[in-house]
């Protein structure tokens, strides 16, 4: 499986090319990641707009580290649905943001086998 | 050895710059909090040279924690770690008494610099801070100093004070001024003394708005 959605230059550079670091990096957000989507989901549910801000704030930095320009974006376009119409107008976006993350976790599942 | 401490309610960011510093030689992650609230309580335990704080955190956010740690352990050095540049910000937390502030998608080089500068020099802001201090505090004059009434600074402290803004540690100034590292010292405390600054940080927002030092 080639990587559609995401780049890992960012990591690289970080880690300086080291790739048991960088494994081991894809293997935390692999452990990590669904818990800060549930967050983003149940904020939603919740219309808790301050967990929903709290999860997308948290959610912004690893789209940079995963160099995930779409999800990056979508989650910004996110923010500033969520500033100007409310939490709840965000539940289209959310769903595009779960699917992308499902694509992305099978990716790098794909791409730690390997490295 | 550096001691470093983490706090950063982001476990997946803290393990990340955890594996980063790991290589950094002369550093050694010493305590890792999620919230300034665990911070406070690990410190009474470990001994800390420099803590990387970060700004929005549950229980006990960043600012919240700069106060108490002013208060509670004056001599602990603080670097901020946010994704938060903007002016206001870094003004606010400089006068808390941060000793420096990188963003937190900072390069692992500039990691390393903020680090060593600041256990060094007590002090490190990135280009990016240092502008936007300059474009506030010089250009902007939005921040008048109420230094009115201090005895003007000698020559030498005036020296000393350029060197201090320059990054170069007190064994360096003490070199290109001819002086011992003691009387650099002396000069710095005068400094402090003169412009009532509570830091190294203080004394460089004090060069910039007078203009004793504009970063190229």
């Amino acid at each position: 499986m080639t990587l559609r959605h995401t780049d890992l230059s960012t990591l690289n550079n970080l880690f300086k090319g080291d790739r048991a670091r960088i494994s081991e990096w894809i293997e935390l957000y692999l452990e990590e990641a669904p818990g800060y989507f549930k967050r983003l989901e149940d904020g939603l549910r919740a219309n808790d707009a301050e967990g929903f801000a709290a999860a997308l704030h948290d959610l912004r930095p690893q789209a940079h580290y995963l160099g995930a320009p779409k999800l990056l974006e979508l989650l910004l376009q996110i923010g500033e649905k969520a500033g100007n119409k409310g939490t709840p107008a965000c539940s289209e976006a959310v769903q595009q943001v779960l699917e992308l993350a499902r694509q992305i976790e099978m990716e790098l599942r794909d791409h730690a086998s390997k490295l | 050895m550096i001691n470093l401490a983490l706090a950063d309610d982001q476990r997946l960011f803290r393990k990340g710059l955890v594996m980063l510093l790991r290589d950094m030689a002369g550093v050694r992650v010493v305590l890792e909090c999620a919230n300034g609230e665990e911070l406070l309580l690990g410190l009474k335990n470990t001994k800390v040279n420099i803590v990387l704080l970060d700004l929005e955190m549950p229980v006990m956010d960043g600012v919240e924690t700069m106060h108490k740690l002013r208060a509670e352990h004056p001599e602990l050095k603080v670097i901020i770690l946010s994704s938060h540049d903007g002016e206001n910000v870094i003004k606010h937390l400089m006068e808390l008494g941060a000793n420096g502030y990188i963003p937190k998608n900072a390069e692992p080089d500039e990691i390393d610099l903020a680090i060593r500068s600041v256990a060094d020099t007590g002090y490190y802001f990135s280009d990016t801070v240092s502008n936007a201090m300059l474009h506030g505090l010089v250009k902007g004059k939005k921040v008048k100093p109420n230094f009115e009434d201090i005895d003007p600074l000698s020559e030498r402290e005036l020296e000393v004070l350029r060197g201090i803004c320059q990054e170069r540690t007190t064994a360096e100034i003490g070199e290109k001024l001819f002086i011992s590292p003691r009387t650099v010292e002396f000069h710095r405390n005068n400094l402090l003394l003169k412009t009532g600054a509570r830091n190294t940080a203080g004394l460089v927002v004090y060069a910039m708005a007078n203009g004793h030092y504009i970063p190229l």
